[in-house]
């Protein structure tokens, strides 16, 4: 359940535009909106504390389920277009909608170039997310051979399967090499031949490249095998050079060069 | 296409509730909005015409750069189905709910961020909806360390998402390889309903004995088990094992009364079940209880989760063959008869948006209604759009059977010296088949005596008497009977053998079954 605590959490983050633009779309709402606008400038004002207006009994949980899930909505919809998640995941709703309107063609056009930008960028999550959609929209595409769409997709999403499968076995590795800190150096060289590690870089992708670099790395390093290590740095920074969208996923995951 | 006509298609896609809430929403903005004038003006007109656009609107400015205004709109218009297909469709408002886990982690807000994970996980456990699954546990995978746990805590928490994480990923694994004999078999049924031989129920049988398929419990969703289920059902009946059948009905029915998000993940193939039903009941001489399951599918032409173009589509389709096929079945022709002014108008104006074996079902069914009829002009008119379509896209089996039929009609007709041509044609597309019926050999033999050779009409009831003895032996085996079940041969042989109608002889089949 939501309280007024974490509506008051939420708007101490809204900046200037964010709260102007929550008041417009709070005024095309259907529904009694004015107690709930009403309720934002007093959290937001912060002339009565939270707990007063908790007490005061004049708010029911309902209302105040009602402000937090409209604020989050129209934090939604003000970073539609600069989040490039939020971007993703609405140009695959929409790609949904072009089926339901029988839209096959834009949808397949629109599709495509989707699929392109994960490629390219590694979005192997909303990857999946697209061969979902693809899989129902090739049951309308025109064309001979029309069987043998199915396993083709099938095929590209085991691919991708098997690709987040490897990456998740990587980070785990990546972890456990860095929790273990008592490791000695025979450990240490055991992990060198561990078969996640063992693999050619040319046949992985980006991502894959940069865990089993980073590994090794960090192995070398606490063997003090320095010259390897630099090389390993060495070929991590080109990767990530070249290719923007590894410096902000390793970023996420609080691995960075 | 181009895309001015993509928007124009898409405008004339909308219903009235969704252009309203289209108007409602484009509100949020101020000021005048040109795409919103545009939208008035695509939505009165009748067809899209650039040059009268850029006349209608040649005192505003915009019109002189109309591409990207149109642009705009179909932007504007994508943006207002997304909203409703939030607000309507669970999998769609939980998919959109990850936004505000990634919000909130954005802003430093960890624990707000994981009360909304576990809301969404929650719905997403429910419904099965895997995909998003994989994007929540991503999203707070990326941002486990904003939470500030402590060594112990992050390390069990990262244990905890990467678990997770794997067992979604198998889960997809399972249900990617389940679709694929699901879309292989499918791709068989639509083309060929029943086996025809031997090798082919060995294709069959291959297909029941693969792991995945007899033995359930590698299923590990209910998405897969419904697929399971579905790919058996559709086996049986194509080797016409109608007990395993019947067994198979009644567990899929059953997954979806107990898993109510099965029905809007697979809408098709709970229509098809449906239909399934319906011809085991009536096979069963339960007439009504098939009545009352194509009632079932009529009535989802109104179910809000059903409302998409492609899924009316699917009803229309669907539906046509049920009802025809159960009202040829029972004998029930002059009711068949009144639904053909609207299923020939239908298929004439949406002949493109219909799969190639819904057509020739759909087009085979009328032929048989319009023959029992004696209305021959108009079954021959049914036979021909068979005949001159794509063979690779039909239903096969019955295009075949329609070439036989073709000449059946002009015999009723009375096109003697067509069918001399019409016979000849007929002969030279069988010998072209790999592996033809043993009814169609038989039919063109007994046909040819009965049909093409001058003989007088006496000796030619004898023939059809040999005839029908001929295709008694046939139907002995179980692989031959398509004939029985859309245009029964027999009773048409029976009707020139006692000198009856067709539809007399059908009616007394189905008593005697009763």
């Amino acid at each position: 359940m939501t309280d007024l605590s974490d509506i008051a959490d939420l708007i101490e983050t809204l900046g200037k535009g964010e709260k102007r633009f929550f008041k417009m779309m709070a005024s095309t709402e259907s529904g009694d909106v004015a107690l709930l606008v009403k309720l934002f400038d007093e959290v937001e004002k912060k002339e009565v504390s939270v707990e007063k207006l908790e007490r005061s009994g004049y708010y029911s949980d309902h209302e105040v389920s009602n402000l937090y899930n409209l604020i989050l909505k129209c934090l939604r919809h003000f970073h539609a277009e600069s989040e490039t998640i939020l971007r993703f995941e609405d140009e695959i709703l929409n790609l949904r909608c072009l089926i339901d309107k029988a839209q096959y063609r834009q949808c397949r056009k629109m599709l495509t170039s989707l699929k392109r930008e994960f490629y390219e960028t590694e979005r192997f999550d909303f990857l999946l997310s697209t061969l979902e959609v693809e899989k129902k929209l090739i049951v309308y595409e025109e064309g001979k051979n029309g069987f043998l769409k199915p396993s083709i997709i099938a095929k590209e999403e085991q691919s991708i399967i098997d690709k987040k499968l490897r990456l998740l076995n990587l980070h785990r590795l990546y972890r456990e090499i860095n929790e273990n800190k008592n490791a000695n150096s025979d450990i240490l060289e055991v992990y060198l031949f561990n078969p996640l590690l063992m693999r050619s870089l040319e046949a992985l992708s980006r991502k894959e490249c940069v865990f089993i670099l980073r590994c090794k790395q960090d192995i070398f390093n606490r063997l003090g095998k320095m010259e390897e290590a630099i090389a390993c740095e060495k070929r991590i920074k080109e990767l990530f050079e070249k290719n923007a969208f590894l410096r902000d996923y390793f970023k996420e995951l609080s691995i960075t060069e | 296409m181009k895309p001015s006509l993509l928007l124009f298609d898409i405008i004339k896609s909308l219903s009235e509730e969704e252009k309203a809430i289209f108007l409602k929403s484009s509100s949020l903005q101020q000021g005048d909005k040109n795409y919103k004038k545009l939208f008035s003006y695509l939505d009165s007109v009748t067809e899209y015409n650039e040059e009268k656009i850029k006349q209608h609107f040649k005192k505003e400015t915009f019109a002189k750069h109309l591409a990207s205004e149109k642009n705009q709109l179909f932007h504007h218009i994508l943006k207002s189905l997304r909203l409703q297909r939030i607000k309507d469709k669970n999998g769609a408002a939980v998919f959109d709910k990850i936004k505000d886990v990634h919000l909130l982690y954005v802003r430093a807000l960890p624990k707000l961020a994981d009360k909304e994970a576990e809301k969404v996980r929650y719905r997403a456990n429910e419904d099965e909806l895997l995909y998003t699954m994989i994007l929540l546990n991503e999203t707070q995978l990326n941002h486990v360390s904003s939470n500030n746990y402590n060594q112990v805590d992050f390390t069990a928490r990262v244990k905890e998402l990467f678990e997770e994480k794997k067992e979604f990923l198998l889960k997809i694994s399972a249900l990617n390889k389940y679709q694929q004999l699901y879309d292989e078999i499918k791709y068989y049924f639509n083309q060929n309903i029943l086996v025809h031989d031997r090798s082919k129920k060995h294709l069959l049988e291959s297909f029941l004995n693969n792991p995945l398929i007899s033995d359930l419990s590698h299923a590990n969703t209910k998405r897969s088990l419904l697929l399971a289920t579905f790919c058996r059902l559709i086996c049986f009946r194509i080797i016409r094992e109608n007990d395993k059948l019947g067994l198979e009905i009644n567990n899929a029915v059953e997954l979806f009364q107990k898993h109510d998000f099965l029905k809007k993940e697979y809408p098709k193939i709970y229509i098809g079940l449906y239909g399934f039903l319906a011809r085991y009941l009536a096979i069963t001489a339960n007439l009504t209880k098939a009545r009352a399951a194509i009632d079932h599918v009529r009535a989802l032409k109104d179910d809000k989760f059903f409302q998409t173009n492609d899924l009316q589509n699917t009803i229309f389709t669907r539906l046509s063959v049920f009802n025809l096929m159960f009202y040829n079945y029972s004998g029930q022709f002059e009711k068949a008869n009144k639904l053909l002014e609207e299923t020939e108008k239908n298929l004439e104006l949406n002949k493109d948006q219909y799969p190639g074996h819904e057509f020739t079902t759909i087009n085979f069914l009328m032929f048989v209604t319009y023959f029992s009829l004696k209305n021959y002009n108009k079954a021959l008119k049914c036979i021909n759009e068979i005949v001159n379509s794509d063979f690779d896209e039909s239903r096969q089996d019955l295009f075949r059977y329609a070439k036989l039929c073709n000449l059946i009609v002009h015999y009723e007709l009375g096109n003697t010296d067509y069918l001399v041509y019409s016979y000849k044609s007929t002969l030279r597309f069988f010998k072209q088949i790999d592996y033809p019926f043993e009814y169609e050999t038989a039919f063109l033999t007994h046909f040819k005596s009965i049909a093409i050779s001058k003989k007088r009409p006496e000796s030619k009831k004898i023939q059809f008497e040999e005839f029908r003895d001929n295709l008694e032996e046939i139907f002995k085996d179980p692989y031959q009977m398509i004939a029985s079940e859309y245009f029964d041969l027999v009773a048409w042989i029976d009707s020139k053998i006692n000198e009856t109608e067709y539809a007399d002889e059908i009616i007394k089949r189905r008593s005697n079954q009763a």
